[in-house]
């Protein structure tokens, strides 16, 4: 196809050789193309800009500016970058965020590796439902999940803390998850899935006969596994550290959960409370924003060049090949158990928390003795608050993935199949926002629509969610058409059929599992989704997540649990009907 | 009429050029190969054709309607031409039946026609009974049936054939290659064959051309590439060829020529072509086919009877593969079984000159 673009953009010479009968067949070609190769790359490009370039400028403009950009009294200045880049208070709040960013990294990546190889390499009972269980919390709101800890293990009232101080008559167990290190906790809880795919998959693609070859040479499973195995996955496992520390540092839900009554500073979350605290100061939520852009920025560059590196060691092997797995003998129980204790931690513990404060009068004064009640039930669903945001949600969980995976598939269909002029930089722009947290693009996005009509409606999410999920839309559309072997549509040209009809019968079909399994994963991402939206709420386009937060400032816990289920139940509504109704293969990473 | 006219067709990828000046044409009906090594630009050649890959330049004309000239091109679905690919591109979504019914559905034909046309291509690749199978349910023979028959159901004007056999297990292989070409005199359709493996093509073919780096070395009927090698490249190529330089030192009537070669050795031959202009220093390569080599008794008549040494002998089967010791030349040779002969045996051999094929030494 090279060849044929290449073609199409030089100028046909040579007129006067062809002979008038043929002109008029051959004719009516050249401008089609040409229209198509024109119009495609321009309107793709317009659409990207308007979603993607624009927000990020109007963020760094609005880093610019003294009052909001319709302000008649505002000018530019440089007075919010020189506070958040150079003042004392931004630094430390920059320690901060690098430090648990980088130690939930850290964490997160040591212990999805080990589980990773004790999945993928080892003879531990049950792989599918082991592998099962540390994925689910994919599927999970991290928000919800802060909620439930939060439930848990408040230093006063916590469910556990209580417990312990029942059980041993002391409060010096006390644990306290408002705090740096139970914000390290959670995070690395919720984060653990990413580092287990990015690994496991690397871990399956090396080539056996290296560890055989290190068996052979007297090595045992411990040294294996030290000397060889994992050097060789290094580059996957630098590039799921990456990946983490970008996610965490633009993490808003779980931070400000747990963060809110310890003043643990947080960058993500100064950027919300510069917007809703007084004295609001948007100029300065966007000059944070650039910090984090520019922090994520690195952490993505670092990521990229890790993940190439990963690429280059994955070895295609000759099939029939089986891979010799490491006997665990009496290890056996401890590595399920360490699974257990995972699943314990990340999914049965916060839930059964959940549903207790959900069913339950709970104050701080009857932790373990609150009479069970379904008022709590009966008052949030009949409020109209909720109602309201339900379908707000669900149709924002429609409408998000719908025109994402569309989008995804148009670019990635202008790029590698029409191979379109300028595909290189709308693969780029497409891509861009995979390094910017969704609470940075939010201030973009804030920044870009303020005055326009879609400003506070449920249109503003969509968009913010469109542009931060269109990386994964068109990542998963890029993949399935290189899966799809070129023959198979030049098979179809051969048998008479026009270039849509080859796209919606042959092409299209054929990506459609690939496709299903992103719209799954971008309603679930758009369903749970707090830090763009958090931003961008006004009275009309609440949606539960941001309700739920709403509910927990106000400081009613019980009510936010409650929200927390019903956003876990449209979860798994979701996740049941792509797994089983629509026979959806949902194991790709985010 | 040509069915399909191909006239000084350049291929250029970058700065490589794939296909490189190369013209040719195919009567109606006519089943015609195009031979050579991996990347000597007949699979470009072909795809070309279909519409598949652009030209660079040169004209492509299919039943005298020019589909490609000067850059500007029909594209493959209006050219009226199928194909059949080396990995078969069956449709894994669609069951047998709507593979080979695609094309008829695509151009709209009515519901009884389509029914009626696709029984006749499946009846016709013996794939009766199969029409609600899925392509992943078939194994590769079968695929490759599905394959032909959703290209010939179209009734179209050229048949392409891109490697079709080469995925085939062996035995498979030998069966297809009889049943393709059955298949095509049958249905009279122009064909053009892509493949790398000379036996195929000698099978096959009416007629072969011969490429190496995207130019046409030959073409001609599978018996004149085989017996009348143009060059070292065609000689080897087509067939097992012991292929000795050597000089003419003399000429005789009907245009044989005595070559000498190695030390001292001379041996009767006549050149490939009769209009070869002879190189200005005489220096030639003579081309003798394994099996064109003789043993025979004491004392025989006649040019090219040398003596001998047997240096190995392997046992084939049907012949007994030798190399045989001319002084310091080899040959290398394959004899009847039945001669018996063993290593260290010496006897006498003999070469009809009309086997001794003079071939330019271009190389």
């Amino acid at each position: 196809m090279t060849m044929r673009s290449a073609l199409a953009m030089r100028a046909p010479r040579a007129r006067q050789s062809m002979p008038q009968r043929d002109m008029s067949e051959l004719a009516g070609l050249l401008p089609r193309q040409q229209l198509r190769r024109f119009i495609m790359p321009v309107s793709l490009g317009l659409i990207l800009s308007l979603l993607v370039l624009l927000p990020i400028f109007f963020m760094f403009l609005g880093a610019l500016r003294s009052a909001a950009l319709a302000d008649p009294a505002g000018h530019f200045t440089l007075v919010k970058l020189r506070q958040v880049y150079t003042t004392l208070p931004y630094l430390r709040m920059l320690g901060y965020s690098l430090a648990i960013s980088g130690g939930v990294a850290a964490m997160a990546t040591a212990i999805g590796v080990s589980l990773a190889w004790l999945i993928a390499r080892t003879d531990i009972p049950a792989k599918r439902l082991m592998e099962g269980a540390v994925m689910a919390p994919l599927f999970l709101s991290p928000f919800v999940g802060a909620i439930a800890w939060l439930i848990l293990a408040s230093p006063r009232a916590g469910v556990l803390n209580v417990i312990v101080s029942e059980l041993l008559g002391t409060r010096a167990f006390s644990i306290n998850i408002s705090s740096p290190g139970g914000i390290l906790f959670v995070m690395t809880l919720y984060y653990i899935p990413y580092a287990y795919l990015t690994v496991s998959a690397s871990l399956r693609s090396i080539d056996p006969s290296f560890e055989e070859a290190s068996y052979l040479n007297g090595a045992g499973v411990l040294r294996t596994a030290l000397r060889i195995t994992l050097p060789v996955v290094r580059p996957a496992i630098l590039s799921a550290f990456f990946f983490i520390f970008v996610l965490t540092i633009g993490t808003f839900a779980i931070p400000a959960v747990l963060g809110r009554g310890a003043h643990v500073p947080f960058l993500a979350v100064d950027i919300f409370e510069a917007t809703t605290n007084y004295p609001i100061d948007y100029g300065k939520s966007a000059a944070i924003g650039t910090l984090v852009f520019w922090i994520s920025l690195a952490g993505v560059s670092f990521y990229r060049y890790a993940s190439k590196a990963a690429r280059r060691f994955v070895t295609v092997t000759a099939r029939g090949y089986r891979m010799r797995l490491v006997r665990l003998r009496g290890a056996r129980i401890p590595a399920v158990l360490l699974v257990g204790v995972y699943v314990l931690l990340a999914i049965v513990l916060p839930y059964l928390a959940l549903i207790y404060a959900a069913l339950t009068r709970f104050t701080t004064a009857n932790v373990l003795s609150a009479p069970w009640t379904l008022q709590n039930m009966v008052d949030v669903l009949t409020a109209p608050e909720v109602t309201e945001s339900i379908s707000n949600t669900l149709l924002v969980g429609f409408i998000t993935p719908t025109l994402c995976i569309a989008l995804g598939v148009c670019l990635a269909y202008a790029i590698r199949r029409l191979r379109v002029p300028g595909g290189r930089l709308l693969d780029y722009v497409a891509m861009f926002p995979v390094g910017i947290p969704g609470i940075v693009f939010a201030t973009g996005i804030f920044w870009t629509y303020l005055l326009t009509p879609i400003y506070g409606t449920i249109g503003i999410l969509i968009v913010a969610f469109i542009a931060a999920y269109l990386p994964f839309a068109y990542r998963i559309g890029d993949t399935a058409l290189l899966q799809i072997d070129r023959v198979l549509e030049e098979a179809s040209s051969l048998c008479g059929a026009s270039h849509w009809r080859t796209a919606s019968k042959v092409t299209l079909r054929l990506m459609r599992p690939a496709l299903l399994s992103a719209w799954i994963m971008v309603f679930i991402f758009s369903v749970r989704e707090v830090s763009a939206a958090i931003l961008l709420t006004s009275s009309d386009n609440i949606v539960l997540s941001v309700l739920s937060w709403n509910y927990l400032d106000y400081g009613d816990v019980q009510k936010a649990a409650v929200i927390g289920l019903l956003q876990t139940v449209i979860l798994m509504i979701g996740v049941v009907i792509g797994r089983f109704v629509l026979r959806v293969r949902l194991s790709r990473p985010a | 009429m040509a069915q399909l006219s191909v006239r000084k067709l350049v291929v250029n990828y970058g700065n490589v050029t794939a296909v490189d000046g190369i013209s040719f044409e195919a009567q109606a009906g006519e089943f015609v190969s195009l031979l050579g090594p991996s990347g000597c630009g007949k699979t470009t050649t072909l795809r070309c054709i279909a519409g598949l890959e652009s030209a660079s330049a040169g004209e492509i004309r299919i039943a005298d309607r020019v589909v490609a000239m000067d850059g500007r091109e029909v594209p493959p679905e209006k050219r009226g031409v199928n194909m059949v690919f080396q990995t078969y591109a069956v449709w894994p979504h669609m069951s047998v039946f709507d593979n080979v019914a695609y094309g008829l559905r695509t151009h709209r034909r009515p519901v009884p026609e389509v029914a009626v046309r696709v029984a006749e291509a499946l009846q016709m690749v013996g794939l009766s009974g199969f029409e609600s199978r899925f392509g992943t349910e078939l194994s590769g023979g079968q695929q490759q049936r599905v394959a032909v028959a959703r290209a010939i159901v179209m009734a179209p004007q050229l048949l392409l054939f891109d490697e079709p056999l080469s995925n085939l297990d062996a035995g498979l292989r030998e069966r297809m290659r009889f049943e393709l070409v059955t298949l095509q005199r049958k249905l009279g359709r122009t064909s053009i064959y892509v493949t790398h493996d000379q036996s195929e093509a000698m099978v096959m073919s009416d007629r072969i051309i011969l490429m190496n780096g995207g130019r046409i070395v030959q073409q001609g009927s599978p018996r004149d590439l085989y017996e009348r090698p143009v060059s070292r490249f065609a000689a080897e190529f087509v067939g097992s060829a012991n292929l000795l330089e050597g000089t003419v030192v003399a000429q005789h009537q009907a245009g044989y020529r005595t070559i000498r070669v190695g030390d001292g050795i001379e041996l009767r031959g006549r050149p490939a072509r009769t209009d070869e202009p002879a190189a200005p220093d005489g220096r030639v390569l003579v081309c003798i086919r394994p099996e064109n080599v003789q043993v025979v008794s004491d004392n025989p008549d006649g040019d090219n009877v040398f003596p001998a040494r047997v240096a190995r002998v392997s046992y084939l089967g049907a012949a007994l593969n030798c190399d045989l010791s001319l002084g310091t030349t080899v040959l290398r040779v394959d004899l009847p079984t039945r001669s018996g002969l063993s290593e260290g045996a010496e006897i006498l051999v003999r070469i009809d000159p009309d086997d001794v094929t003079i071939v330019p030494d271009d190389a």
